[in-house]
């Protein structure tokens, strides 16, 4: 069987976006029309931290992301509704039910040292997310891919162990950028894509420097001479730079930089609703949760509104243990977990597990975890559970807390694939399935069912199953989806609040 | 020649010095939790991507070896290069090494005599109005820590009176001489440090000498009040102040680490924040080890300069 070929904008995908709902109010953005694009200028970028390193498929961190977002080309990126439109693939076709992908390369384009884009190029890029010690977090980003083969120069075929019917959704993440055939393995020394923006300069934790590139294949996208990004960590110094007009935007804020700067004149001050969301890790592959009462109770135990008012003033929406956010294409109708403490006290009776004595690990670098920890905490206290708050440092975290104790914090952000949403995370093979059980017997079978199927109906029943599971039986509870913060001056043009977490820059332009 | 003779043994002892510091500092970075692997791939990653991923960055080899081999490449003057990015250490370092220099000796410069001079003014009258002025300034600024200074200084002078940059961001090939206003903030503050230690130190040297006979004799001699202090009481009151400035040259050539880290200073002290982040230890130990140097090249200045200022010292 041949499924359809899509190509541009106006043919959609079966697929919808799994990752964000752009619900929330641009707060000021509303009010101030942008004006047509403007050539030129430098945009000054700011954000909390820099990249962890410039490799676009090893790195680790929203910042290198963003840096590759502008520095190099997936073979496709997404359109506002979520669906894949052509970037470096003008092209995409499934055979065998989607267990191979055909691809079509565009043609004429050039990496920022003159080799040519070939092929070879996306052979090279996907055959390295296969090998762990390279990929690093881009270990298997292209999906189930057992083999690619080129067909010339500018054809591709892709397979896959398994039917994969979102693969040019997947393929649309930033850890996906397309990369040289001949560097591949100095990028972090030499950064080298086909992207608007080349690179000119990176001071680890200070500032990157990029500028126009000449012949890139879309120029009519490409509206900066150059972009600079800087990173200052202290948000009240990230303020006071936008405000004294050192800086031309601001993302990743605290809420509390929000709240202040969406009360300042003359800036654009960005809440907007995403899929992005923490979560309370009851491990069911650990003692006491290995035993279903005692997550069960545990879902009963947090104020869940309180805690969106409290941790995130407000600036988010009340989760309910499935890791899609109100308002996705997929999510069926699900009671929604609420506080009920003598309930939860009676199932942890009924448990057997005696008194409940825990550490629960958070840190604050990644806020505002150790504020949703410490509600959940002073809750459970009330049933006669004792939860103690540890904040450790991130690389402790990294080291010893995850995967490795019982209860503790977690960070997700949103993705635009159930692949990467669900498999990656609840199959028991999926990399971030932290505790390694499958959820009920035969969920396993359910969710390869979803990751295989293309057709939208298919999908959309599968995914409820899928969810319906999940919501009953996890052990990542999901109290809450948090807001992404942004702040511009008024002098910046095309700035779109990332669905993702990741700004991609080469849509933007500087009025004067 | 007793001079010298000094200077070399302080020399030897501060390579000694420096080697200590090297193993300690690779024996503390390595009890730490966590690795550069795990820090950059962070807690999504699988135990065996981290494994990988650690091979490839050698950090499977035994902590002497890895030891070794870093001391080798120090004593033929490489650094080696950074687990978390790749890049040769020694030109990093030495951009940041200028940076740090530039605001650490403008503030050594400004808040030295500064420091001296508030002391002594104080010590005129102590218990009168200016010496309580001074001293309470000196003890309330001392108590409050720089990062709470400069949050302040920022909040002040950036947003809710826009006169200065809230944060010293420069090009990259820019010298920070060249941008003045966004050294003015920073330097604020480690001056304001530097006042309440040196102040007060200098205060209660200048009590001290200027209580002194000899003092009283000049004055009884007819000698103008100003030129006793500042010719007959002043050197005598400066080797204690000029001790604790050596010391201050360590700290504000390596030891910026919150300041430069709140005003996003690229300096060193910001450069080893983000490596103890990652736990790059090359990194780390290359920063440390430049600024312990710091520290001992402004003991031995101090010293000198007291041998030069105290003839009982070159006896």
């Amino acid at each position: 069987m041949r499924l359809p070929i899509f190509r541009g904008p106006t043919r959609r995908m079966f697929l919808g976006g799994t990752g964000a709902v752009l619900t929330g109010a641009a707060t000021a953005a509303a009010a101030i029309p942008d004006a047509a694009p403007r050539q030129g200028g430098v945009l000054r970028f700011c954000r909390p931290d820099g990249p962890d390193m410039l490799d676009p498929m090893a790195n680790n961190s929203i910042s290198a992301s963003e840096f590759s977002l502008a520095v190099y080309d997936r073979l496709v990126t997404l359109d506002q509704n979520d669906q894949p439109v052509p970037q470096l693939a003008t092209g995409w076709q499934a055979e065998k039910h989607g267990q191979e992908w055909v691809l079509t390369l565009r043609e004429g384009v050039t990496f920022h040292d003159g080799q040519e884009f070939t092929a070879a190029n996306v052979a090279a890029t996907i055959e390295r997310s296969l090998d762990k010690s390279v990929a690093g977090i881009g270990y298997q980003a292209f999906g189930p891919v057992r083999s690619v083969q080129t067909d010339g120069k500018h054809k591709v075929r892709v397979v896959l162990h398994a039917p994969f019917g979102e693969f040019p959704v997947a393929v649309s993440i930033a850890v996906c950028s397309i990369l040289p055939l001949k560097g591949i393995g100095d990028l972090r020394q030499t950064p080298n894509g086909t992207g608007p923006y080349q690179f000119r300069d990176f001071q680890p934790g200070q500032s990157v420097t990029l500028e126009r590139y000449g012949r890139f294949w879309n120029p009519g996208s490409q509206h900066l001479d150059g972009i600079r990004m800087v990173f200052v960590h202290e948000a009240v110094a990230m303020q006071a730079a936008l405000r004294g007009g050192q800086v031309d935007v601001l993302t990743q804020l605290p809420t509390e930089a929000f709240l202040v700067l969406s009360k300042v004149p003359g800036i654009r001050a960005y809440s907007v609703s995403t899929g992005n969301y923490q979560t309370v890790q009851i491990m069911g592959n650990m003692a006491p949760f290995d035993n279903p009462k005692v997550r069960e109770a545990f879902r009963y135990i947090p104020d869940r509104p309180a805690i969106v008012a409290g941790a995130l003033f407000g600036q988010g929406k009340v989760g309910n243990d499935v890791p899609l956010p109100p308002g996705n294409i997929y999510l069926p109708e699900l009671p929604q977990w609420k506080q009920d403490l003598p309930r939860a006290r009676k199932l942890l009776e009924d448990s057997g597990v005696g008194p409940i004595e825990l550490d629960f690990y958070t840190t604050s670098d990644r806020q505002p975890a150790p504020k949703l920890a410490l509600a959940f905490a002073a809750e459970a206290a009330k049933i006669g559970v004792k939860l103690n708050v540890r904040d450790v440092p991130f690389t402790e975290y990294a080291a010893n807390v995850a995967r490795k104790k019982p209860l503790y914090n977690a960070n997700f952000s949103a993705a635009p694939t159930l692949y990467s949403s669900l498999w990656r995370c609840y199959h028991s093979k999926g990399p971030y399935n932290y505790s390694g059980i499958e959820l009920k017997s035969g969920f396993d079978s359910k969710i390869d069912a979803l990751n295989a199927a293309v057709d939208l109906a298919e999908r959309k029943s599968l995914a409820a199953e899928v969810l319906r599971i999940i919501h009953e039986e996890n052990d990542r509870m999901i109290p809450y989806f948090r807001n992404y913060f942004a702040a511009t001056s008024s002098k910046v043009g095309g700035f779109v609040p990332p669905k993702f977490g990741q700004v991609d820059m080469r849509g933007l332009w500087l009025t004067a | 020649m007793t001079a010298l003779v000094f200077i070399c043994r302080r020399l030897a002892l501060l390579l000694l010095v420096l080697a200590l510091v090297s193993i300690l500092t690779f024996a503390i970075v390595n009890v730490l939790p966590g690795d550069v692997a795990t820090a950059v791939l962070g807690d999504t990653s699988t135990p065996d991507q981290v494994q990988s991923v650690r091979i490839a960055m050698g950090l499977d080899q035994p902590l002497l070896v890895r030891y070794l081999h870093w001391i080798e490449g120090v004593l033929r003057g490489d650094f080696g290069a950074s687990l978390q990015y790749g890049r040769p250490i020694g030109p990093m370092l030495l951009g940041r090494l200028e940076n740090s220099a530039i605001l650490g000796l403008i503030t050594l410069a400004i808040g030295a005599p500064l420091a001296v001079g508030f002391g002594l003014v104080a010590a005129l009258r102590p218990g009168g109005w200016l010496d309580r002025v001074i001293s309470g300034f000196s003890v309330g600024t001392h108590a409050l820590p720089e990062y709470v200074i400069g949050l302040v200084a920022i909040l002040a002078f950036s947003i809710w009176w826009p006169l200065l940059p809230g944060s010293s961001l420069m090009d990259p090939s820019e010298n920070p001489l060249h941008r003045p206003e966004a050294l003015v903030l920073p330097v604020g503050v480690l001056v304001l440090g530097m006042l309440a230690v040196i102040g007060q130190l200098t205060r209660a040297s200048a009590i001290g000498v200027l209580a002194s006979a000899y003092i009283r004799t000049a004055v009884l001699k007819g000698v103008p009040y100003w030129r006793v202090v500042l010719r007959h009481a002043l050197p005598n009151l400066l080797p204690p102040a000029i001790a604790e400035i050596g010391m201050y040259f360590g700290y504000v050539i390596g030891g910026l680490v919150v300041v430069e880290t709140l005003f996003s200073y690229a300096g060193v002290g910001q450069m080893m924040t983000n490596a103890v982040a990652y736990r790059d230890v090359p990194t780390i130990q290359a920063a440390v080890l430049v600024v312990a140097a710091a520290y001992g090249v402004g003991n031995l200045l101090a010293d000198v300069v007291a041998l030069l200022t105290n003839p009982r010292l070159r006896t």
